[in-house]
């Protein structure tokens, strides 16, 4: 029984280390998020005069914590139109160049072609290609397309630099599913394209949620690109143009700043939170004997 | 249903020779079976007959049906693989019936010929379970669920049983083989375990090297082994085979070895003229072996220093050595033997095999004395 006791204090203490650790790291995270969050509410007169954690040590500021910095950075400043004008940027982004990635990778991975090697070699070249250096050229070319400024432009450039990592991941994905499944289903009947619908798509969710976390994440925190191509216009500029507006311009106006990250922060957290259950571990579970 | 006819199949990997010059021809209904050691190059000729790797050379027949060219998906087969190759993410129901489904067969069709082969195999209640809920013997029921409920012509299966324990193994095979009987579909079975084959296959066809060693039923493999390979691979424990010199004394061909002599009955012996003078392979079984009476000491015994006993109950398996062979024999259970002790032992007359030692092809078996000895009956009566 003492022997027992022993062992389990034992453990808690080899464990202890790592449970300071992310203990830590979840604080580091938490306390300026919390803050951003309780900034975001308050007056800006109250901003000004004392630190956001004043609320926690006396309740009784509760009372005065206020919707109005939301209301007016949606309303007067226009966040309202960004955060839609984003939505219409980063779904294409995102969407598009999964699905060319998928349809590429499954063909890399399990179909057999004349120059297949040479071709994924390319689209593995491309990964290291920096985004910065494709801008003047690119940007030559959509002047002269008229696609600047507009948001097919974004959806393009969007899609040519997420498509080598997306192919790549994908392949390494759809190659580790077992030949077995896709000999069985062609025997069953089974076309490419079936075998594609069927099997090989249902079984990469985990590896599709991953890739279009990445992506959704990478496009709408995206303030580079976005720049670049649309530049300075209102009607088709991201929420983070307007972000860096707001602080560019008044850098004193904190309420205004902290309602509006918020209001940036929130789909990106609820589009983690939806597709994080499609982590699933072990889902090729059963279908072959290892 | 319908023939499956290979001629003169090769299969080549770049510069390796997976399978050498096959031909084989299944008949309609048959069970045959492929066996042979790992890499021997027979699944690679299941493949082929699959659609799954391509024909270097020759033709694949099935029916009256040429189908070198021929996608899997329209050569009418299924095929059951050793790893089940279930679809995880589908129901047992969705697995089975997902055939039927890319071939549009009506909706109630499907329901009735899925719960029917479910019913059959014995995992009615599983439809509604995914394969990683199903133990290893329940998942290979609903791969072969798979391949009945399309109702091929030709079902192909790639050592089904080699991931099962060795009980359920035992299980299964009775179940697969009475599954043949009932549906009496042409099937090509792999598989690298002997027992298996003998048991399962009207025919079975031995492999080693990508050749084709010899094509009979199991009975006749084991009386008439075509060469050594054979020999050693069917039967267990493995045929004894001993070095021995072909020679004529007193006008009688024999067979000289180290400490014995097998004379060749003169019924049989022309066979074995054309190499007089040549080594030889004497092959005899351990169950054709059998401790000599006291006192008896004929040219044909064969005194052994015992090394290992293995009692497993219903008989006696003992290995000793003969001048540096090592000769193994089924014995009776009650016989007392230890190790270190000499034993003499008396070879069945009739069940004795002669093999020339350079090519390893058979000359002759005694086997064919009996044989003989029918026929001669079958003619007087």
């Amino acid at each position: 029984m003492r022997s027992g006791l022993k062992a389990t204090g034992r453990r808690l203490l080899t464990r202890l280390p790592l449970h300071l650790t992310v203990l830590g790291v979840v604080a580091l995270w938490l306390v300026p998020t919390v803050g951003l969050l309780i900034t975001s509410f308050r007056p800006y007169p109250e901003i000004l005069s004392s630190g956001w954690w004043t609320v926690l040590l006396r309740p009784a500021e509760w009372t005065k914590l206020t919707a109005q910095n939301y209301l007016e950075v949606l309303g007067k400043q226009g966040l309202a139109r960004s955060f839609l004008n984003s939505l219409i940027i980063t779904i294409p982004s995102t969407v598009i160049p999964l699905s060319l990635a998928a349809l590429a990778a499954y063909a890399f991975s399990w179909m057999r072609f004349p120059g297949r090697q040479l071709l994924l070699i390319v689209v593995i070249a491309l990964i290291v290609i920096p985004l910065q250096m494709t801008f003047i050229p690119v940007l030559r070319v959509y002047n002269a397309l008229g696609l600047s400024g507009s948001f097919l432009g974004l959806w393009l450039a969007h899609t040519g630099y997420g498509l080598p990592l997306q192919i790549y991941l994908l392949r390494n994905f759809f190659g580790a599913l077992p030949r077995e499944l896709f000999e069985s289903a062609f025997i069953d009947g089974a076309s490419w394209w079936t075998a594609f619908w069927r099997i090989a798509l249902p079984l990469s969710v985990p590896a599709l949620a991953s890739i279009v976390i990445f992506q959704f994440l990478w496009v709408w925190n995206d303030l580079l690109v976005a720049l670049v191509y649309v530049g300075g216009r209102p009607d088709v500029a991201p929420i983070t143009w307007q972000l860096a507006n707001l602080v560019g311009s008044r850098g004193q106006d904190w309420h205004l700043l902290t309602a509006g990250a918020f209001i940036s922060i929130v789909l990106p957290v609820a589009v983690f939170l939806a597709l994080q259950r499609y982590f699933v571990r072990g889902i090729l579970a059963g279908s072959i004997k290892g | 249903m319908a023939k499956v006819v290979l001629k003169n199949v090769t299969k080549r990997f770049g510069s390796l020779t997976a399978v050498r010059n096959v031909s084989l021809e299944v008949e309609d209904g048959e069970f045959m079976v492929l066996v042979g050691p790992s890499g021997c190059g027979k699944t690679t000729i299941l493949r082929m007959i699959a659609g799954l790797e391509e024909v270097t050379e020759g033709e694949i027949w099935i029916g009256d049906r040429l189908v070198n060219d021929v996608p899997p998906k329209d050569r009418d087969i299924a095929m059951v693989f050793q790893n089940y190759a279930l679809y995880p993410h589908m129901t047992v129901y969705d697995n089975i019936a997902f055939g039927l489904k890319l071939r549009r067969v009506p909706k109630p069709e499907i329901d009735r010929r899925v719960r029917q082969a479910a019913e059959m195999l014995g995992i009615a209640d599983k439809l509604r379970a995914k394969p990683r809920e199903l133990s290893g013997g329940q998942r290979q029921r609903v791969a072969v669920g798979r391949a009945i409920v399309r109702n091929p012509k030709v079902f192909l299966f790639d050592e089904p049983l080699s991931n099962l324990d060795a009980k359920l193994r035992v299980k299964m095979r009775a179940e697969l083989q009475e599954l043949h009987h009932r549906l009496k579909t042409t099937t090509v079975y792999v598989t690298h375990d002997q027992v298996e084959a003998m048991t399962l296959g009207h025919r079975v066809a031995v492999l080693n090297h990508g050749v084709l060693q010899q094509v009979d039923t199991p009975q006749r493999l084991y009386d008439f082994p075509a060469n050594v390979f054979v020999a050693g691979f069917i039967g267990s424990p493995a045929m004894n085979f001993l070095p021995a010199k072909l020679t004529e004394t007193n006008g009688q061909l024999v067979a000289q070895g180290s400490s014995f002599r097998f004379t060749i009955p003169e019924a049989i012996a022309p066979k074995a003229e054309g190499f007089l003078g040549r080594d030889v392979v004497v092959g005899i079984r351990p169950e054709h072996l059998q401790p000599a009476e006291p006192g008896d000491d004929g040219p044909d015994r064969l005194t052994i220093a015992v090394k290992v006993v293995e009692p497993l109950g219903s008989e006696l398996i003992v290995y000793g050595d003969l001048d540096g062979v090592e000769v193994g024999a089924r014995l009776d259970p009650s016989l007392r033997v230890q190790v270190g002790d000499k034993l003499t032992l008396s070879p069945q007359p009739t069940k004795l095999h002669l093999f020339d030692k350079e090519s390893e092809r058979a000359i002759l078996h005694f086997q064919e004395l009996e044989e003989k000895a029918r026929e001669e009956k079958e003619r007087v009566a």
